[in-house]
């Protein structure tokens, strides 16, 4: 009886560590830090959807629309944040940024795309694949003038699916980057079949 | 000899008349039984009747965690909590009735809901939003809410809440919070999105979405 109890409890913190730690573990996952929306008058926009909502949203389109309700499934999170940048945060978000590009530089995830605007725009994708086919997660970081932008998109999710899965969520870095991925990728097999014929 | 013997007759107990004051003592018992179960009725009926205009333990602990990290006094404009059963008792005695199909639907969606409205004298400098999302955060964390979605812009905030555990449409509950100026509105509802999801793929159009996928 007692080493029933002890089974069953050892069981219940197990599942509770699993859970837990199920996020953090997730190779593509990304943990932004707490970012703390500006003072009066700055603007914050978080989103933050799980896999509990996403394949509850996955089962209502599922009968309709199959290949949407997969590729949906097929994301475990998303999590966008968009903060105004103020004279107060200014400071702190550019070392923030600076931060998540060399974490995941030192992760290896892959940099996709890095743009430097006149305008003082500054673009970087980074992508962490999953096998060969697949990446597990996609993390976007945007600067402007008066914005920072944090995306991270973590799921098994195939390169050619990310325009469709920007344009059923209508985020737009995710479109525009899925756009990107399919030209880097045919890219990429153009340089290995011209390789290959040499 | 025998009569030495003999058993003495048995002289069966006096039992004394019962007393009126006994049956009155009764009376009385029952009378106030009686009484006491129609009072915790009407305390019951009462307590019911004022749950229409008190909030959930959720929503209120929404509440007071947000009055305390905005710092000011809110005032209370309404609170309504129209609950399963009462929306049950609609959705039958509706059910006689002509309605449009959008209607129905929407009837049949909705399960529970409350909203409370309060406000803020208008000459107290505007709350401070950031501690107020983070202490609505810590609120429904307790609860078992995660937030899905949180704006501040333009003075407002508006926050989106939902169960950790989601199990099906039939039973979706969501929270909303909206701190718009002076007011600030707490609503949420528990729902059965089937009939509306239904209705809403009949008459859908995925456009360039749909064609995306469609492509697949």
């Amino acid at each position: 009886m007692k080493n029933t109890i002890r089974t069953a409890a050892a069981l219940a913190v197990a599942s509770l560590v699993i859970s837990a730690q199920a996020e953090p573990t997730s190779p593509g996952y990304v943990e932004f830090g707490k970012i703390t929306p500006p003072g009066k008058g700055g603007e914050f926009v978080e989103v933050q959807l799980r896999s509990n909502l996403l394949n509850l949203a996955a089962g209502i389109i599922a009968k309709e629309n199959a290949e949407a309700a997969k590729l949906i499934r097929s994301v475990e999170l998303i999590q966008v944040t968009v903060v105004g940048i103020s004279k107060e945060n200014r400071t702190d978000l550019d070392a923030r940024l600076t931060k998540v590009r060399t974490d995941l530089e030192a992760k290896n995830w892959e940099r996709n795309v890095a743009v430097q605007g006149k305008d003082g725009e500054d673009i970087a994708v980074f992508t962490k694949t999953r096998g060969s086919e697949a990446l597990a997660g996609i993390t976007i970081t945007v600067k402007d003038k008066q914005h920072a932008v944090f995306v991270n998109v973590v799921g098994d999710i195939k390169p050619e699916q990310v325009v469709a899965l920007g344009e059923s969520l209508n985020i737009e870095p995710l479109k525009e980057i899925g756009v990107k991925i399919k030209h880097d990728k045919g890219d990429d097999k153009g340089d290995k079949g011209e390789k290959g014929e040499k | 000899m025998n009569d030495a013997t003999a058993i003495p007759p048995v002289i069966p107990p006096v039992i004394p008349p019962r007393l009126p004051r006994d049956r009155v003592e009764r009376c009385f018992r029952w009378v106030g039984g009686a009484l006491l179960v129609c009072l915790l009725l009407l305390a019951l009926a009462v307590y019911g009747a004022t749950g229409y205009f008190r909030l959930s333990s959720e929503m209120a602990g929404l509440r007071d965690g947000l009055q305390a990290a905005s710092g000011r006094e809110w005032q209370r404009m309404i609170a309504l909590n129209v609950g399963g059963i009462t929306f049950g008792a609609a959705r039958a005695g509706l059910s006689f009735v002509k309605m449009e199909d959008e209607a129905r639907v929407v009837l049949e969606t909705i399960q529970a809901c409350e909203v409370g409205i309060y406000q803020t004298a208008a000459d107290t400098d505007s709350a401070d939003h950031p501690a107020m999302l983070a202490a609505a955060d810590e609120a429904m964390q307790k609860k078992g809410w995660e937030r899905v979605v949180g704006v501040i812009a333009d003075n407002n905030l508006v926050a989106v809440y939902v169960p950790t555990k989601l199990s099906s449409t039939s039973r979706m509950k969501c929270s909303v919070l909206v701190c718009e100026g002076q007011r600030m509105i707490l609503a949420s509802t528990r729902a059965n999105l089937d009939p509306v999801i239904k209705l809403a793929l009949a008459k859908a159009d995925f456009g360039e979405a749909g064609k995306l996928f469609a492509k697949r």
